[in-house]
């Protein structure tokens, strides 16, 4: 099997033999820049070929759920449904069919699968920020802020956060930090009502 | 949530285009994260998967210090001539030598940091950029945590056998003529493909470079021969040409060394256009005092300082034309050669399995 070209990160060409797992940098045949290249045997790795799954020839054998005519080798290990060669999907050690993959994906019940995620705590903390990084222009849009800060504190305190350290003080900081701008926007209010009163 | 709390920070990230991207070693896998304001982008490149790993030295740090450093004299000359010649108080001196010192820490993080590079992780099916491993000693610090990780999960080191025909399949295309003339490189990184670059515009620039040392030569010994328009028409050539030349070569078979010298002008260029603002915003300065309050000796001072400056640029003009031309010879003549070799020997294809 003819292995994948390794090329230059500046000008595309392939890199020289002797950078790749060698000593120390050579430079570029094309724009001199010097190379190291870590090479690993997967790059040698023959790409397998996917199954079409094979076709009902008896009566007595079981059929794949999603295709009426394939035989079915092994079940679904989320939803137990019975899949052909064709609809085997080998994920985390486990033989899933493609629907439970797509909803797994979809309600972010796999992990693995997910690869987006809002963060809603940076949210919070943004809008608990803004009126104080923008005092001037946003000092008077503190009673929308600070509200929607905590309302999205409180809404999404228990949403995953990300795969590493998910810790929550961005909400805890935007939830203070709101209470902090209400409290000093009431005492604001409360001062000039008296102050009119009197 | 499986995976969670098992992951370890690889050293490095970097911000690029407002997305900040770090990684995270899991126990059989690479998670990227790239961060753009409140959404986060996950990828993952499992150990079994990798390919391999390249990390190219770039420029982009040398150009990074150099525009600091320029900035940082900036503020400094724009510092020292507001106290020295417009008896600034301490406050305005403070605060631009303040912004100039900024820059002047900023330039000496960047060294520290070291030298810069592109570091690429490829897979069977994708090339990535890695570039929150952005400097070189922080991409060798990655390699040397990921490479036993990698060499585990695939079951060793590669074989020599494998090594053999890696040093087949790259020798044989790492020509860079030949193999950009026989189309035999894979754009695995999805950039385009290299073009052939004459030099003509870097030739023109070196011209220009020496016309203008011929000019500013004569307006230094006898500044009535030549009138103003002339130096600053030659200046805006030089600019013009340079910025053509700097686009000129980009994605092009023009050679590092040479791609060097057109940058190392345009920062020349960069600093004669500083050098002649902040002399106009002096110039205008004095004409606004009406030239009462200007101490002696100061316009005697600024003719010298000129004249410095010309002599400094005529050195500079002829030292880079000549740079360039010797390297743009070297060049054209590498060029013709290897195409020379290419038609008398057309490369073969390379073999198919």
């Amino acid at each position: 099997m003819q292995a994948a070209v390794l090329t230059c990160g500046t000008c595309d060409t392939p890199v020289p033999v002797e950078a790749v797992n060698g000593p120390a940098p050579v430079p570029c045949a094309q724009c001199g820049a010097p190379i190291e290249a870590a090479a690993f045997p997967a790059l040698f790795r023959e790409r397998t070929a996917g199954h079409s799954g094979e076709r009902i020839l008896f009566d007595d054998e079981s059929s794949c759920f999603y295709h009426a005519g394939k035989k079915a080798v092994v079940p679904c290990d989320v939803c137990g449904r019975f899949l052909c060669a064709l609809c085997d999907i080998e994920f985390n050690n486990q033989h899933i069919c493609p629907y439970c993959i797509e909803a797994g994906k979809t309600k972010g019940k796999m992990e693995q699968l997910e690869n987006e995620r809002m963060r809603y705590d940076r949210l919070a903390l943004g809008l608990s920020l803004l009126p104080i990084v923008f005092f001037i222009p946003m000092i008077y849009f503190v009673i929308f802020t600070a509200p929607a800060a905590m309302f999205v504190t409180l809404r999404h305190w228990s949403t995953p956060l990300g795969p590493v350290r998910p810790i929550r003080w961005r909400f805890v900081v935007a939830f203070v930090l709101s209470v902090l701008q209400l409290t000093t926007v009431g005492l604001f209010v409360t001062m000039i009502v008296m102050e009119a009163m009197r | 949530m499986a995976g969670e709390h098992t992951y370890r920070r690889v050293t490095g990230g970097s911000v690029r285009r407002f997305v900040s991207q770090r990684l995270w070693l899991g126990t059989d896998h690479i998670l990227v994260i790239a961060s753009q304001f409140l959404t986060e982008r996950y990828k993952r490149f499992y150990f079994q998967d990798i390919q391999a790993i390249t990390v190219t030295r770039s420029s982009l740090g040398v150009l990074l210090g150099v525009i600091l450093a320029i900035l940082a004299g900036f503020f400094a000359l724009w510092a020292v001539l507001g106290y020295v010649l417009l008896d600034w108080t301490p406050l305005p001196t403070a605060i631009v030598g303040g912004i100039g010192i900024v820059w002047i820490l900023l330039f000496f993080v960047n060294i520290l940091l070291g030298p810069t590079c592109r570091c690429y992780l490829y897979t069977a099916v994708n090339c990535e950029e890695l570039y929150a491993l952005g400097r070189i000693r922080t991409a060798r610090r990655a390699l040397e945590q990921l490479r036993p990780l990698i060499e585990a999960a695939q079951g060793g080191r590669l074989a020599d056998a494998q090594l053999d025909e890696l040093s087949r399949t790259q020798g044989r295309l790492s020509e860079p003529r030949m193999a950009s003339a026989a189309g035999a490189a894979p754009n695995h990184s999805g950039r385009h493909p290299l073009r052939q670059d004459a030099g003509t515009v870097h030739a023109a620039l070196f011209s220009a470079l020496i016309v203008d040392a011929a000019v500013s030569l004569v307006a230094l010994i006898q500044p009535q021969m030549i009138p103003v328009p002339l130096g600053l028409l030659m200046l805006v050539l030089v600019i013009g040409l340079t910025v053509a030349a700097l686009v000129k070569q980009i994605n092009s078979t023009i050679p590092r060394q040479l791609r060097n010298v057109t940058w190392v002008t345009f920062v020349y260029v960069c600093l004669v256009v500083l050098f002649y603002y902040a002399f106009m915003f002096v110039n205008q300065i004095g004409a606004e005092m009406g030239g009462e309050d200007i101490p002696p000796g100061i316009e005697t001072l600024q003719m010298r300082l000129r004249q410095i400056v010309s002599a400094i640029s005529i050195v500079f003009d002829i030292i880079l034309s000549v740079f360039g031309f010797r390297m743009l010879w070297d060049y054209r003549n590498r060029t013709r050669r290897e195409t020379a070799m290419g038609t008398q020997n057309p490369v073969a294809a390379p073999e198919q399995e």
